[in-house]
């Protein structure tokens, strides 16, 4: 009996000590990590639930007027994924802008064709169109500036969506990414607004809300990215497609005036983007740049009295630094940066229309972001503004906002 | 005696099933490619179920001749939406002897399983050692899958240590 106690007692001081051993590190509870696993066990990991925000206040300042600043949560995003199975998964982003639209961002279904293998998958709903970094990655969290670049605002109307559907994959060996997908285009022309892309805007009042989409012709949208040095990322980008028209809409096909007038409300637009990121320890550093050709602007410009551009440009170049880097455990960051833009809706005018240097801004934006979190940042920054028409003057903004992403 | 031995072979085969044919094929030939042309062993530390690093890891000794030459661990991290399973093989001394993404399942970051940026796990032996952003460099759009996996690697070091430390292996 004692013997039997003794032993008992050995097992019992033995799995103690072992329990002291397991998983002691607090690492695998790092912020990411622990916030997208909703609940620990497993029927819920199949379910992912997450947001991003970006709540602001922008003060202009110019020498000649007075402005008042303006407070906005700016955007709030849920994400929800589910996973049905290993080789398929559903993601989903809904957007609240400005605490009045409510839109959806992403909805698509991700299908793995080859199992446990990422050469292959298919993916099919809507997809945020592969063009530059900001349109694909455009949580707060993941660039910096309170706003993002106003290149992938005015070139590149992020957040670009379309329906479609496509291919994309991995390839390790090469380290290249791939994506190929055959989309939905801008729409260019309809019968309530007429003409609805234009210098000032550019695409974006032609992006199409998600429902009830009017369709004639596709696009093609791809990408590809190369990352076989650590660190950094080189992509290049490509859209073809003709924009959409309501003007198509039970056209004859005898009704040769109709047609006329109906292909003077589309351009057909080609597009190519170039884009770099790097980060060696506390120094990162990223590029971009956008050309985008509007064919048929003559016509579409005489036909709708609108004034948007036979080319269309934008880069821009940010060198970032982050100071804390020296400083032994944390996670924080606080990341002191500096980004150039330029962007011209009216890069280049066909049929001799005239520019409108309005449309030609450089930027330069100066500031901070501090990372308190994998997840959540303090933004601040002080950006110079000028188009080419005002010679001297400069427009100055002050922004403040926060970041959360999780 | 001899019934139990057979027990226990059975019992490797029985936890080594527990990974698909595919994972373990892929597992397989990373290990013949290290070891070529030699035979070599895979014998799996049985850990108590509380003292296990977590669901999905597992940790298998090595052995060529009947002598120790690594360890092989295969664990699991989160992608956005999703779970992959690596493999990590230990030096004797517990440095790294290299990563291997297994089964990447999501459609983002699958950036991860490029040799060239697992390379930087080479030799490390501790888990400060890999601090990520400094120690690692990130992959722009793969930031959470990398941000993950280094820090279940820091993790899975961390346990090896402490395993070692009390004599457990």
């Amino acid at each position: 009996m004692k013997k039997i106690l003794v032993i008992l007692i050995l097992i019992v001081t033995v799995k103690l000590t072992l329990a002291q051993v397991k998983k002691a590190d607090t690492l695998t509870n790092a912020p990411m990590n622990a916030a997208q696993k909703i609940v620990e066990d497993n029927e819920s990991n199949k379910v992912t639930i997450g947001a991003y925000a970006q709540i602001d206040y922008n003060q202009q300042f110019n020498d000649s007027s007075q402005s008042n600043g303006n407070l906005d949560v700016h955007r709030m995003v849920l994400f929800v994924g589910y996973k049905f199975n290993n080789r398929t998964h559903f993601v989903s982003e809904m957007e609240m802008e400005h605490h009045v639209e409510l839109e959806l961002e992403q909805a698509f279904l991700n299908y793995q064709l080859l199992q446990n293998n990422q050469y292959l998958n298919f993916r099919a709903g809507l997809m945020v169109i592969p063009m530059g970094i900001i349109n694909e990655y455009h949580e707060p969290l993941t660039f910096n500036g309170v706003e993002r670049p106003m290149v992938d605002t005015k070139i590149v109307p992020t957040t670009w969506r379309e329906l479609g559907a496509g291919f994309l994959g991995n390839m390790n060996k090469l380290s290249l990414r791939y994506q190929l997908y055959i989309v939905n285009g801008f729409q260019s022309y309809n019968n309530d607004d007429g003409g609805i892309l234009n210098g000032s805007l550019g695409y974006k009042k032609g992006r199409q809300e998600v429902g009830e989409n009017t369709i004639s012709s596709p696009g093609i949208s791809s990408k590809i990215d190369f990352y076989g040095v650590p660190g950094l990322k080189l992509g290049i980008s490509g859209y073809y497609g003709k924009t959409q028209s309501t003007l198509y809409d039970n056209l004859l096909n005898s009704d040769v005036d109709g047609k006329a007038t109906a292909d003077s409300s589309i351009l057909l637009i080609g597009a190519v983007g170039l884009d770099a990121r790097y980060n060696y320890k506390n120094f990162e550093a990223r590029g971009e740049l956008l050309y985008f050709t509007n064919s048929n602007s003559f016509q579409y410009n005489k036909f709708t009295q609108n004034d948007i551009g036979e080319v269309m440009i934008g880069y821009y170049a940010e060198l970032g630094y982050n100071v804390l880097g020296f400083v032994k455990n944390t996670e924080e960051k606080l990341i002191v940066f500096g980004r150039y833009e330029f962007y011209d809706t009216n890069f280049k005018m066909s049929g001799g229309l005239i520019k409108n240097d309005l449309y030609a801004v450089n930027l330069l934006t100066m500031g901070l972001t501090y990372k308190v979190s994998t997840g959540a940042a303090f933004k601040a920054d002080y950006q110079l503004m000028r188009n080419q028409l005002s010679t001297n003057s400069f427009t100055k903004q002050f922004n403040l906002g926060i970041g959360i992403w999780f | 005696m001899k019934k139990l031995a057979l027990l226990v072979v059975i019992g490797f085969l029985g936890i080594s099933a527990d990974l698909p044919t595919g994972i373990q094929k892929k597992m397989n030939k990373i290990i013949q490619s290290i070891w070529v042309n030699e035979v070599v062993k895979k014998e799996q530390i049985n850990l108590t179920k509380q003292d296990v690093y977590s669901n999905d890891f597992q940790l298998h000794k090595l052995l060529v001749n009947n002598k120790l030459v690594a360890y092989l661990v295969i664990s699991r991290a989160k992608s956005r939406v999703d779970f992959f399973d690596y493999m990590i093989i230990y030096n004797i001394d517990l440095s790294i002897k290299t990563i291997e993404v297994l089964a990447y399942r999501e459609d983002y970051g699958g950036e991860i399983a490029n040799k060239r940026w697992l390379k930087q796990f080479e030799a490390k032996k501790n888990a400060n050692e890999m601090k990520f952003g400094n120690d690692i460099q990130g992959i722009s759009g793969a930031t959470i899958s990398a941000r993950s996996l280094t820090a279940d690697v820091q993790g899975v070091t961390n346990y090896l240590q402490q395993l070692k430390t009390k004599g457990a292996i």
